[in-house]
């Protein structure tokens, strides 16, 4: 089976799945149907049940192309550093640690605000992407953020929230 | 006619009037490349100044501001994949890989050429059609917006990835999550569970920079550091007047897509851009190249954009019906100045309205030149290496995010909607669906009920009439065209040419 194809099988199984939890477990728990509808078809619960069905119909409809139509092969991956691939595991681990970090800076910017937040981040990501001049990591990781927040702050009128370090700006 | 064209003059004709258009494109240009600052906010944020200018001078300000907004939106559309307006998503299907391949300064050249004559021809479609298109626009009811969004969606399904049905359930996820929050006519909840945030729904903004800017950073993970140099090591030169002339057609053909479908109010640019791009590439000698970084993509998807621009002063004009979020800002504009825009403006104003229209065909000439200047100034972003640049961008985005509700929780949203579209990405899932589904499912949901209140629940009212019948028609023949040509991908192996990224 071709990697194209494995994809297809997947996102078919997958929207199967999330089709029918909808169905069986997050609409009739998550939308509140009052009971006074008089037209189902008016129901707050009509257009999510009819968008559910969809996405199941859908994706059986994509499992019966994948088992039945043939996939048209392109580039596996045409982008222009396609050579600089990582291995699968090494890939994944990169993209676990990103990812919680990037949760982590979220979950901090109620204590310290979006621009020490970023300050702290900017410079952690790009020795992360690999770069290593700190003529330019250092600079950048500062006049940015700050930028930013004196942008925001004197053009949109948008303060952004500076958590412990409200006093200083 | 002669005396009113005369007064306009006079009302035109003064120094402050050409600088304000300038002023208002070059702001709007800003705002729609800046990810998070949107054309609504841009204009919103500038209607305080118009409060103590006369009201052609104000008015022109802002649609200086909504002119230079849609084009800036394909700016960072074109260069670091995260579009500026969700129209700009079309954009990113041909303007990014043209970035990637070394050539930024051509996508940026014949978007800014394909945006400014689908302006004029908008403009100029504005000033002749205004009372024929807004007589055909008054015709649609509820069941006739039902029918044509469902039929938009259907283009933008197909044409944006490489499977029409991967298509369809990228949009039913997009339909799914814009039922988040209160529902329209009872009030009650809808996938809230327990959480106040979620109530007045999610904010089209964190949905878009998460699934567009996020898993492209995301991604960038699964690929080690470079060995020294910039990823791009040239912008490429600029588009050739032979080159745009090639696109010319799609251009042409795609304003006026824009110009009909911005003359119904609530359309808006994206089905728009969507509906050119399809349309260029069923046409195109070139179809292959459609999602590989084909110039006449960027054209047409920027032709269908920027073509609604003056036709969405249709029927804020002719009916004082605002066509889309940005013209009810200019409809507020309008009152501020005690002006009532409909049939009466054009009885009791007409050299205002008349001057208005001399000043909207100027905005699409100082779009190419302050376009010109804005891609020398945002074409370097394409030479910034990703090592520095992704960290930027998402700081850029953080702040975006943050800056549309004043609220942390966006952050967040934004943050999940980029999971969602790393997963989406990994799958070959196109993300534009999605999005442009999630944009349009309270406008889809609002039609369809509206119709059946009209109808006491009858099914029949969404083939009440010849408009509603011609958008069935065309969607059934939009999908078997789509499944047709997935048959023959099929048979031959090729790639299917109505499709991208297949």
């Amino acid at each position: 089976m071709t990697n194209k194809k494995t994809k297809d099988l997947i996102t078919a199984i997958l929207f199967i799945v999330l089709g029918l939890t909808a169905i069986f477990a997050l609409i009739p728990s998550g939308v509140i149907v009052p009971g006074s509808v008089q037209i189902s078809a008016l129901s707050p619960d009509f257009w999510p049940y009819t968008i559910a069905w969809g996405v199941v119909i859908s994706s059986c409809f994509l499992l019966l192309e994948t088992f039945t139509l043939k996939v048209p092969e392109g580039d596996e991956d045409a982008s222009e550093d396609a050579e600089y691939k990582l291995a699968t595991l090494q890939a994944t681990l990169r993209i676990v640690i990103l990812i919680f970090a990037l949760f982590l800076f979220y979950f901090a910017l109620t204590t310290v605000g979006i621009v020490a937040g970023s300050i702290v981040l900017m410079p952690a990501m790009m020795l992360y992407f690999g770069e290593r001049q700190w003529k330019y990591i250092i600079p950048l990781s500062i006049l940015i953020p700050i930028g930013l927040y004196q942008f925001f702050l004197h053009v949109a009128g948008i303060p952004m929230p500076l958590g412990i370090f409200e006093t200083l700006l | 006619m002669i005396e009113n064209i005369s007064f306009a003059l006079d009302l035109f004709l003064s120094l402050e009037n050409f600088l304000v258009i300038g002023i208002g494109v070059l702001i709007g240009t800003i705002i729609g490349a800046i990810p998070g600052m949107t054309t609504p906010m841009g204009v919103a944020l500038v209607l305080p100044f118009t409060f103590s200018m006369p009201p052609v001078t104000g008015i022109l300000l802002l649609l200086g501001v909504y002119k230079g907004g849609l084009y800036g939106g394909s700016l960072t559309a074109i260069l670091i994949k995260t579009p500026g307006t969700p129209a700009a998503s079309c954009t990113v299907l041909d303007g990014y890989p043209m970035a990637q391949k070394g050539q930024a300064r051509k996508a940026l050249d014949i978007a800014l050429y394909s945006s400014c004559v689908a302006d004029l021809i908008s403009n100029i479609s504005l000033i002749m059609f205004a009372g024929i298109l807004a007589t055909f626009a008054l015709r649609f009811g509820p069941p006739e917006f039902f029918t044509l969004i469902v039929f938009s969606l259907t283009i933008i399904a197909g044409v944006a990835g490489p499977s029409l049905t991967k298509g369809i359930l990228s949009a039913c996820l997009g339909l799914m999550l814009a039922t988040v929050g209160l529902d329209l006519v009872y009030g009650t909840d809808r996938f809230i569970f327990g959480n106040f945030e979620l109530m007045s729904g999610l904010n089209f903004i964190p949905v878009l920079i998460g699934l567009f800017a996020l898993p492209e950073i995301i991604d960038r993970s699964t690929r080690g550091p470079r060995l020294g140099g910039s990823q791009r090591s040239q912008l490429g030169g600029g588009a050739t007047l032979a080159e745009f002339r090639k696109t010319l057609k799609s251009v042409v053909r795609g304003s006026f897509i824009g110009v009909i479908l911005g003359a119904i109010p609530g359309i808006g640019g994206a089905p728009a851009a969507f509906l050119s791009y399809s349309e260029a590439r069923r046409n195109s000698k070139n179809k292959e190249n459609f999602g590989k970084g084909e110039p006449e993509g960027v054209a047409a998807a920027e032709a269908g954009n920027n073509g609604v621009a003056g036709a969405t002063m249709i029927p804020l004009l002719a009916l004082g019906v605002p066509g889309d979020v940005i013209t009810a800002v200019i409809l507020g504009a309008f009152m501020i100045h005690g002006l009532r825009p409909g049939p009466i403006l054009f009885e009791d104003n007409l050299p205002m309205v008349y001057a208005l229209f001399m000043g909207i065909l100027l905005s699409s000439f100082y779009l190419l030149i302050i376009g010109k200047i804005a891609i020398r100034g945002f074409s370097k972003v394409a030479l910034i290496p990703n090592r520095i640049l992704y960290p930027i961008v998402f700081v850029l985005c953080v702040y975006g995010a943050y800056a549309v509700n004043n609220n942390i929780f966006d952050i967040l949203v934004m943050l999940c909607m980029g999971l969602v579209g790393y997963l989406m990405l990994r799958l070959d899932i196109p993300v534009a669906p999605f999005l442009i589904a999630f944009v349009l499912g309270p406008l889809l949901e609002d039609n369809f009920r509206q119709s059946l209140l009209l109808s006491d629940g009858s099914l029949s009212i969404f083939v009440r009439n010849m408009i509603c019948i011609a958008f069935w028609i065309l969607t059934a023949l939009s999908i078997f065209v789509l499944v047709r040509s997935r048959i023959e991908a099929s048979r031959t192996g090729k790639a299917s040419t109505l499709t991208t990224g297949g």
